[in-house]
C-alpha cells in the first residue's frame, strides 16, 4: 500500500523562517510522489506555494498538536515530516509523538532522540558528554534566586534561555548582576514550565556550522560549512556569513566534521543534520552549541551555494535509501550525491534589517544587535573573491552606493564608534570601514571586535580600491580592477561623478566584460550539467544564451517589510506559468531563500544582485524574448522599456502609508484588469488585524459602477473605498495594485491560480475558460462562506522590542488565513 | 604588483599577478580541489617539483604554521590560485603565504582564472608549465625543452637511516617521499620507528628486526624504482605485517604481479567518495594519485580488491590473500584530510600486535 506521508508546514513566516523551508517542502513533495507516496500537508500560511500545487492534499487548519492528530487518523497518516516547517513542525512533531506513542505514524527524518535534543538542551548536552564532545556549560533554574546562583557559578556573562517558550526561543544575555535582574524573571514567565537554562556565555567565539548528510548504513557526508563573519555574541542571522570556511586551519575543520559524524551517527540521523559551533580563536578549542536536524536558512545557503541536490536526497535517505542508491534528478553527475561538494567561489549572505523604515513609520527603535535576531531577510552576493562577494551582497541588499563616501559615518564621535565597534548595530559593515578610515589598525580591530583579522585585511583593500578609483576618473586598469573585485557600473559610477550608462558604454567600448560561472559541487573536477550560474570578470564565461524564445524573470530579492514571503510566492508562480506557456525561462535572483530558486521552476538560474547594470548583463547574454519585472522597479522598467525591451509588469504595491493602526477599516474591491476591461472579483474588509471575506456580501458586486483605471498593464488591482458601496452608487476611492499578500490570499480561498490566468492575458494566450470565469465571476461559487487573513506583528514586537501598535499592512511578519 | 604568466605546454597562456618569490619556475602542473589544508599539500613531498593549482579561490587566510609542515619547506616548485591572504594573524601562523614561499624561493601567482584553467586540465590532462615574466616564444621554447625528471624519489628520500624513537612497535618505514603525517600517525601508537632510505637492502631491513613494515608514499612514476625494491618487498611481505600508502601502494602491486599505468585524470582532493568492499561503508580522504591499479591484471594474482573510488571506479586499496600485507592508493595520515580515513594505521597496528603476541 502506498505511503500516505503528511508534511507538517510552517504556519506563518517570520524572524528566522523565509520561504526557504517551503521551497523545500516544494521539493520534497515533487521526490514523494515520484516514489508513489500519497502527499497531505498541513499548514495556514496563504503564501505557501507548496500548498498551491493540485497533487496534494492541503488541510488548512490551525498548527496545533490537535488538529494534527485529527488529520493523522481520519486520513490514515502512516508517516509524517516535520524537518520542512521550522521550529514550528519540529514541535508539533515532538507534541504529536508524546500523544501518539508507538500507535502514530513514523516520523521521517528525526529520530525520537534527536527531536527531544532539539526541544530540551539539557537532555542534548548529556548526550554530548556521554560521547565526550564538549557543550556549552549550562544550569537549570526555576525561580529567580536560582537564576543567580548558576550566574555566580559559571561567572557572567551568562544567557537565559526560556524551557518550552511562548512564542519564539529567545536567547537574553546578561553582562552582569543588573542586567540579569531585568530579565530573569521575564524568562521564567515566557516559560511553559516556569524554567530557564542559564548558560555559560561564549561571546568572542567563532561561529561555525556544518551541514552533514547520513544514511541508515553509516555513511555520513559533510555537504558545507559556513563561517559567520561576526564571533558569538549577536544572533547568528544577523551576521554576515560565508561559506566556504575561510579562516580555520584543516585540522580544525577536520575535527570539526568528525564531531558531527559522531553526532549524527549518535542520534541516528537518517537524512539532515546541522550541527553549530563556537570555536575558541585562542586555542581552536569548541563547544557544540546546537542542532538543527530540519532544512532552514543556513541549509538553503549550502544548498544554493553548492549546487549539492540537498532535498532530494534528504528525502531518499529519510525513506531508508543508502546513499550510494539515493535517486537524484538526471541533470546531475551519477555520483554528485555522494561527493563531498567543493567550491571553486565565495558566497556570502548579508543580513537585512528594517530599522530604517521603521524609523521612517515614526516608530522608535534600538538598532544595537543582540543574541535575538533583528535581520528579516538577506542576500547574497556570489564571486571568485571574498571582496567580489562582499560587493554583489551589499549592493544587493541595495545599500545606497554611497556609503562608502568619506563623510556617511563621520559625524560619528571617536567614543560612538568605539562603542558601536564593541556592541554592533545593523550598519555593521559601514561602521568598520570608518574605524579603518580612522586609522584604527587591523589588530586594534580584531581585537575590539573578535572578528578575525583576516576579514579587516579584505575590507581594508576595499577601501583602497574605492578610493583609487575615485581619485582616478576614467583609468581603465582601475576600472578593470574594480570589476575584477565586484564593484558596480553604478558604484564606479558615482566615484567618478558620472553615470552609469556611461560607464557601462566604457567598459564595454573597452572590452571588459562579464564571465558567468557555474555552481556546481566538484570545483570544476567534473563536467555536470548545471543550470545555476554567478558573474565574474575573468577570462571564461561558462554561461550561453539558452534559447531563442526565453524569458527572463527578475525576482523580488531579499525579505525586507510584510510580504516578503507573499511577492517571492507570486514571482514563483508566475516563472512557472512562463514556463508553461512554452517560454525557457531564465531567473534571476539574490535571495538565496527564494521559491523562485527552486530547480525544476525554471530553466536557468543566475544568483546576481538585480541592479540595472547586472540586470542589462544578463540580457546581453541571454536575449530574452521578455523580461518580468515586479511592478516596484519603476526606474528598472524605464531603463529596460528604453532599451527597446518587452517588459511584463507584475503590478506591485508599494508599502502603503496607510495609517490603519487606528480601528478603522477599509474596504477593498478587487478587481481583475485584463488590459481593457476591469473584473471584480471579491469585496473585502481590511482593518489593522485582517482582511475579511464574506461570501453572502459579494452579492453586491453585481451592479458595480465602474470606477476609473489609472493603471494600463492587466493585473490584480483593489480599489479602497471609505465605505461599503450600494449598488448604482458613483465609487469614490483610490485604485492600487493588489498587495501580494492579499494575491496569494484570494488564491487559496478562491482555489484560482490568478497569477497563471494573468500571465496568459499577458501573453495573450488566454483560454476560453479564463474568458469564461471572467464574464461569469459575479456569480463566482466561492468555495467558503467566510475566509479570514490574520497579520501575525507579535515575532516583530518580540524581536525588535517596540512597544507602540504597529501598521500591520507594513510591518506584520507573516500572515495566517482560516477558513469556514 | 607585477604581472606574471603561467605558462603550459600545449601553448596556453593565463595572466596573473606575482606573489612569492620572483624567480622563474618549471614543473608538472595538477590542480588540487581541497577547501582547506594548502600548507600541508604544498609540503607534501609527493608534490616534489610540480605546480600546483588550487581550486579553493580565497588561500592563505590560516596562515603558516610549522605544525602542518609535511617536509621542511614547501616541495611545490609553484602555487597557483585566485586570491592568496596578504597577511593573517591565525594564531596558529608564523608566517604568511607570501613570506614562507618567497623565503623558500618558491613563485606563486594570483589572479588567475583558475576555474578556466581547471577545467583546461581536465581535458588535457597533466603536462608541463612555466611561471615566467613574459610569455614569449623563448619561455615556450625553454618550457618545451624541458625534460621532467625520473629521480623524484632518489630526491625526496632520507639519504640515510634515522630513528623517530618510541616505546611500542618496532616499524620501518621506508622512505619514498615520506611525509611528516605517516610519522605522526605512527607516533600517536608510540611505535619506535626506523625510517631507511629507499636504497635499503632486505639485509638491512632484517636486521632491525622490524615488527611491521610501511611503504611510504612519495613522488614519481613507481616503475622508475629499481626491481631490488619489488623482490624486497615479496621477501618482506612473508615475514611481517606490511602497509602500502600511494606510491608504496604501487610498489606493492607491481611486486605481487598487478600492473600500474598513469591516469588520465589525476585524482587531487578529499571529497570522492570511497568505498570499502567488505563492509561497503564509503568514506573520505586525501588522495594524490597520478597513477593506477590496472584492474583486468589483479585476476590471477594473490591479491585482492579492498577500496574502491566510486567516482571513477578506480582502485583504492589492495590486500594480500595469504599475507598480513596490504596498500591503500589514498592518504590515511589526515595531514590534510578526513579523520576516518586513519582505519589502515588501526588495522595494520592490529597486525602488528598480533604477530608481537604470537
Amino acid at each position: 500500500m502506498a505511503e500516505k506521508i503528511l508534511l507538517i508546514g510552517g504556519s506563518a513566516n517570520g524572524f528566522g523562517r523565509e520561504t526557504e523551508s517551503d521551497s523545500a517542502s516544494y521539493q520534497m513533495v515533487s521526490a514523494l510522489l515520484k516514489r508513489g507516496c500519497e502527499v497531505f500537508l498541513i499548514d495556514d500560511n496563504p503564501d505557501s506555494f507548496t500548498a498551491s500545487r493540485t497533487d496534494v492534499h492541503v488541510e488548512v487548519l490551525d498548527l496545533n498538536a490537535e488538529n494534527l492528530v485529527k488529520v493523522i487518523i481520519a486520513n490514515g497518516i502512516t508517516g509524517i515530516v516535520p524537518t520542512v516547517g521550522g521550529t514550528t513542525a519540529i514541535r508539533l512533531a515532538f507534541e504529536v509523538q508524546q500523544i501518539l506513542g508507538d500507535q502514530g505514524p513514523k516520523v521521517y527524518g528525526l529520530s525520537t532522540p534527536v527531536l527531544k535534543a532539539t526541544q530540551n538542551t539539557k537532555y542534548l548536552q548529556e548526550r554530548l558528554q556521554q560521547w565526550h564532545l564538549p557543550a556549552v556549560q549550562t544550569r537549570l533554574a526555576s525561580t529567580p534566586g536560582e537564576v543567580f546562583d548558576a550566574a555566580r557559578e559559571l561567572e557572567f556573562p551568562v544567557v537565559v534561555r526560556s524551557i518550552a517558550p511562548q512564542g519564539q526561543a529567545l536567547r537574553m544575555q546578561a553582562e552582569d548582576a543588573e542586567e540579569l535582574d531585568q530579565i530573569a524573571e521575564d524568562a521564567l514567565a515566557r516559560s511553559l514550565t516556569h524554567q530557564v537554562n542559564v548558560d555559560k556565555s561564549i561571546r568572542g567565539y567563532k561561529e561555525i556550522a556544518l551541514i552533514v548528510m547520513r544514511d541508515f548504513r553509516d555513511t555520513n557526508v559533510l555537504i558545507g560549512g559556513i563561517e559567520d563573519m561576526d564571533p558569538v555574541g549577536i544572533h547568528s542571522a544577523d551576521s554576515i556569513a560565508i561559506t566556504p570556511i575561510q579562516t580555520l586551519a584543516d585540522p580544525v575543520v577536520q575535527t570539526l566534521r568528525h564531531t558531527a559524524f559522531k553526532i549524527a551517527r549518535g542520534f541516528d540521523i537518517k537524512g539532515l543534520l546541522q550541527v553549530r559551533f563556537a570555536v575558541n580563536p585562542e586555542d581552536d578549542s569548541y563547544v557544540v552549541t546546537r542542532l538543527v536536524p530540519y532544512y532552514d536558512r543556513k541549509v538553503s545557503l549550502i544548498e544554493g551555494a553548492t549546487g549539492y541536490p540537498m532535498v532530494p536526497v534528504m528525502t531518499g535517505l529519510m525513506l531508508g535509501d543508502r546513499l550510494e542508491k539515493v535517486h537524484i534528478p538526471s541533470s546531475y553527475a551519477e555520483h554528485t550525491a555522494m561527493l563531498e561538494p567543493t567550491m571553486d567561489h565565495v558566497v556570502m549572505r548579508f543580513p537585512v534589517f528594517t530599522f530604517g523604515e521603521l524609523e521612517l513609520g515614526g516608530i522608535e527603535t534600538n538598532r544595537r544587535l543582540d543574541t535575538i535576531q533583528k535581520s528579516v531577510g538577506a542576500t547574497i552576493g556570489v564571486g571568485r573573491s571574498l571582496e567580489e562577494a562582499l560587493e554583489k551582497a551589499l549592493r544587493a541588499a541595495h545599500f545606497s552606493n554611497r556609503i562608502f563616501s568619506p563623510d556617511l559615518m563621520g559625524e560619528l564621535t571617536d567614543s560612538q564608534v568605539i562603542a558601536q565597534l564593541i556592541h554592533p548595530q545593523d550598519n555593521r559593515i559601514l561602521l568598520l570601514l570608518e574605524a579603518i578610515r580612522r586609522g584604527y589598525t587591523v589588530d586594534e580591530l580584531a581585537e575590539l571586535t573578535h572578528i578575525d583579522a583576516f576579514f579587516f585585511y579584505k575590507l581594508q583593500k576595499i577601501m583602497q580600491l574605492e578610493i583609487d578609483v575615485q581619485e582616478h576618473p576614467w583609468d581603465i586598469e582601475l576600472m578593470k580592477k574594480a570589476k575584477y573585485y565586484g564593484l558596480s557600473d553604478g558604484l564606479i559610477a558615482k566615484l567618478w561623478s558620472s553615470v552609469y550608462d556611461s560607464v557601462r558604454r566604457y567598459r564595454w567600448d573597452n572590452n571588459v566584460l562579464p564571465t558567468y560561472k557555474a555552481f556546481e559541487p566538484s570545483a570544476g573536477e567534473f563536467q555536470e550539467s548545471v543550470s545555476q550560474f554567478y558573474s565574474t570578470f575573468e577570462t571564461e564565461n561558462e554561461s550561453e544564451r539558452l534559447g531563442q524564445n526565453t524569458v527572463l524573470i527578475i525576482g523580488t530579492g531579499a525579505f525586507r517589510l510584510g510580504d516578503g514571503a507573499a511577492a517571492s510566492y507570486v514571482m514563483a508562480m508566475v516563472s512557472d506559468e512562463y514556463k508553461r506557456q512554452g517560454y525557457e525561462t531564465v531567473l534571476m535572483n539574490n535571495n538565496p531563500h527564494d521559491l523562485t530558486f527552486i530547480p525544476q521552476l525554471s530553466d536557468k538560474q543566475y544568483f546576481e544582485p538585480l541592479e540595472i547594470s547586472d540586470i542589462m548583463n544578463v540580457v546581453e547574454v541571454e536575449q530574452p524574448t521578455r523580461i518580468v519585472v515586479p511592478g516596484n522597479r519603476i526606474k528598472l522598467i524605464n531603463s529596460l522599456k528604453a532599451a527597446g525591451l518587452k517588459v511584463d509588469v507584475i503590478a506591485r504595491e508599494k508599502y502603503l502609508e496607510s495609517t490603519l493602526t487606528d480601528p478603522k477599516e477599509e474596504i477593498l474591491i478587487n478587481y481583475f484588469f485584463d488590459g481593457a476591461e476591469l473584473h471584480p472579483i471579491v469585496l473585502s474588509h481590511q482593518t489593522n488585524r485582517q482582511v475579511n471575506i464574506e461570501t453572502a456580501e459579494q452579492v453586491v458586486l453585481r451592479d458595480l459602477d465602474v470606477p476609473e483605471m489609472p493603471f494600463a498593464e492587466p493585473g490584480l488591482y483593489q480599489f479602497v473605498v471609505p465605505k461599503m458601496p450600494a449598488p448604482g452608487m458613483k465609487l469614490q476611492g483610490e485604485m492600487r495594485p493588489m498587495p501580494f499578500t492579499h494575491v496569494a490570499f484570494l488564491d487559496k480561498i478562491s482555489h484560482v491560480d490568478w497569477l497563471r490566468i494573468l500571465v496568459r492575458f499577458i501573453l495573450n494566450t488566454s483560454t476560453p475558460d479564463d474568458e469564461a470565469l471572467l464574464d461569469r465571476l459575479p456569480e463566482f461559487d466561492w468555495p467558503y462562506e467566510r475566509a479570514v487573513l490574520h497579520y501575525q506583528d507579535a515575532e516583530f514586537k518580540e524581536h525588535m522590542n517596540i512597544q507602540v501598535p504597529l501598521d500591520n499592512g507594513q510591518f506584520a511578519m507573516g500572515v495566517t488565513y482560516e477558513v469556514e | 604588483m607585477a604581472k606574471r604568466y603561467l605558462i603550459l605546454e600545449d601553448g596556453s597562456v593565463y595572466e596573473g599577478v606575482a606573489f612569492g618569490a620572483p624567480a622563474t619556475t618549471f614543473g608538472e602542473i595538477f590542480f588540487h580541489t581541497a577547501m582547506t589544508g594548502y600548507q600541508e599539500i604544498m609540503t607534501n613531498p609527493i608534490y616534489h617539483n610540480q605546480i600546483v593549482v588550487f581550486t579553493m579561490p580565497t588561500i592563505g587566510a590560516a596562515g603558516i604554521n610549522h605544525r602542518a609542515d609535511e617536509a621542511i619547506g614547501p616541495m611545490v616548485k609553484g602555487v597557483v590560485v585566485r586570491e592568496v591572504a596578504e597577511v593573517s594573524t591565525n594564531r596558529l601562523q608564523s608566517m604568511s603565504l607570501h613570506e614562507f614561499l618567497l623565503r623558500h624561493n618558491v613563485p606563486g601567482i594570483s589572479q588567475v582564472d583558475t576555474r578556466a584553467l581547471t577545467r583546461h586540465l581536465r581535458e588535457t590532462g597533466s603536462q608541463k608549465a612555466s611561471i615566467v615574466d613574459y610569455p614569449d616564444d623563448h619561455a615556450f621554447d625553454q618550457l618545451r625543452a624541458l625534460v621532467l625528471t625520473n629521480q623524484e624519489v632518489q630526491q625526496t628520500s632520507t639519504p640515510r637511516a634515522y630513528v623517530n624513537p618510541g616505546r611500542g612497535a618496532n616499524i620501518v618505514v621506508i622512505d619514498f617521499g615520506l611525509k611528516n603525517g605517516i610519522l605522526r600517525m605512527l607516533n600517536d601508537y608510540d611505535a619506535n620507528v626506523t625510517v631507511l632510505p629507499y636504497t635499503a637492502t632486505l639485509e638491512e631491513v632484517l636486521n632491525l628486526d622490524p615488527d611491521g613494515i610501511v611503504l611510504s608514499s612519495g613522488p614519481g612514476n613507481p616503475h622508475d624504482i629499481p626491481d631490488e625494491m619489488l623482490t624486497l618487498i615479496q621477501t618482506l611481505q612473508q615475514k611481517v605485517p606490511l602497509l602500502g600508502i600511494g606510491l608504496g601502494h604501487e610498489l606493492f602491486a607491481l611486486a605481487n604481479g598487478v600492473q600500474v599505468e598513469p591516469m588520465r585524470i589525476e585524482h587531487h582532493g578529499m571529497n570522492h567518495p570511497i568505498r570499502e568492499q567488505i563492509t561497503n561503508q564509503i568514506m573520505y580522504a586525501t588522495q594524490a594519485q597520478g597513477y593506477q591499479i590496472v584492474k583486468s591484471t589483479i585476476k590471477g594474482t594473490d591479491v585482492f580488491v579492498t577500496h574502491v573510488d566510486l567516482t571513477d571506479g578506480s582502485i583504492q586499496g589492495l590486500r594480500h590473500r595469504n599475507y598480513p600485507a596490504f596498500s591503500v592508493q589514498f592518504f590515511p595520515d589526515t595531514a590534510p584530510g578526513p579523520v576516518e580515513a586513519t582505519q589502515p594505521f588501526d588495522d595494520f597496528m592490529d597486525m602488528v600486535t598480533v604477530r608481537r603476541g604470537g
